[in-house]
């Protein structure tokens, strides 16, 4: 799926959503957090990255969805790339990409009362990182925490919104 | 052992797996999603459903390969389903005969503007996703055709006019 980005100055950058099988996917010893190379071989996982038009080798951003008890969407991993992070980052609006495209899955593959939600699992060891970024994907993405766990949602509505902002 | 240090720590970064998969958890999730769902007004859920089928016809007209083919009247089916009307009840709100507007959905009729529009207002989707669904399938057809190249040889400018005036 085509996608817009921006880079450090601001500017559009066309980018594209693939089907991650295709790549050479990350992982912790290139700098990334989540080891995407072993993730994307558990059952049920469909990875998917996130790549320019213009370098369409060089992995912006990843993610893994799933679908639990078949029906269930999770989004099991979201990461942006490490040169894609902090103040000096090439890119921007990886994560929302990413993150509305789990939407849209929560749409098409949801089943039943489950269609259109988004479950997903903030997995930071520890607890101040973990709360700091919920309320960021609060803030930003409007995902509710699930009672006292570190588990959010994203409901139907705000996927929907997400979508109009990041997808279209 | 240094570098074995390192790697421990590199590790350690990585959450247990254990922690995210909790059983307990995921099924208090399941529960608290149903419980948010049914909150839900029946237009909200509608909605899901819809936006599933448009995402769907997009996907499909995007997608290089076609793995099932799908024309327009699946995917019109699959909006009556959700509706639950009939195809002659679609035909009467387009104030059309229902065998008129079978041939354009199954493709033995081009789709026109007028019906593109109708489709697009009824389902809440851009008209043009409809032309480029009908055009997706063309080229399909198409590029199956090119497989046969042999049989259009014939018609090349070269053989047919130029090849005469050369007489």
């Amino acid at each position: 799926m085509r996608v817009k980005i921006l880079d450090q100055g601001k500017h559009e950058v066309d980018a594209e959503i693939l089907d991650g099988r295709k790549f050479k996917l990350p992982s912790i010893q290139e700098a990334w957090r989540f080891n995407f190379a072993k993730h994307s071989k558990a059952k049920g996982a469909s990875t998917f990255v996130l790549v320019t038009v213009e370098t369409p080798k060089i992995v912006e951003g990843c993610l893994i969805y799933k679908m639990l008890n078949d029906n269930e969407p999770y989004m099991a991993y979201i990461e942006i790339a490490p040169h894609n992070k902090g103040k000096d980052r090439k890119h921007d609006m990886i994560a929302g990409c990413l993150i509305a495209y789990a939407c849209r899955l929560s749409f098409i593959l949801g089943k039943g009362d489950y269609k259109g939600w988004l479950a997903f699992d903030v997995q930071e060891q520890d607890k101040k990182e973990a709360i700091k970024l919920m309320s960021h994907y609060s803030l930003k993405y409007k995902a509710k925490r699930f009672e006292k766990t570190t588990v959010m949602l994203i409901s139907p509505e705000d996927g929907e919104e997400l979508i109009n902002t990041y997808l279209k | 052992m240094k570098q074995i240090k390192n790697k421990k720590a590199i590790v350690k970064k990585e959450i247990e797996e254990s922690r995210i998969w909790e059983s307990n958890k995921l099924n208090a999730l399941s529960q608290y999603i149903l419980s948010e769902s049914q909150k839900q007004s029946k237009e909200r859920k509608l909605r899901n459903e819809l936006l599933a089928i448009q995402f769907q016809i997009e996907d499909y007209i995007e997608n290089d390969k076609i793995e099932n083919r799908m024309r327009v009247i699946d995917f019109v089916k699959l909006y009556l389903k959700t509706l639950k009307i009939t195809q002659k009840d679609l035909a009467n709100i387009f104030e059309m005969r229902d065998t008129n507007l079978y041939k354009y959905l199954i493709g033995d009729r081009k789709l026109n503007n007028d019906l593109v529009l109708k489709l697009s207002y009824f389902s809440h989707t851009r008209p043009e996703i409809w032309y480029y669904l009908q055009t997706k399938n063309d080229l399909n057809e198409l590029s199956k055709e090119t497989e046969k190249v042999k049989k259009y040889e014939k018609y090349d400018y070269q053989k047919t006019v130029l090849a005469k005036s050369m007489r």
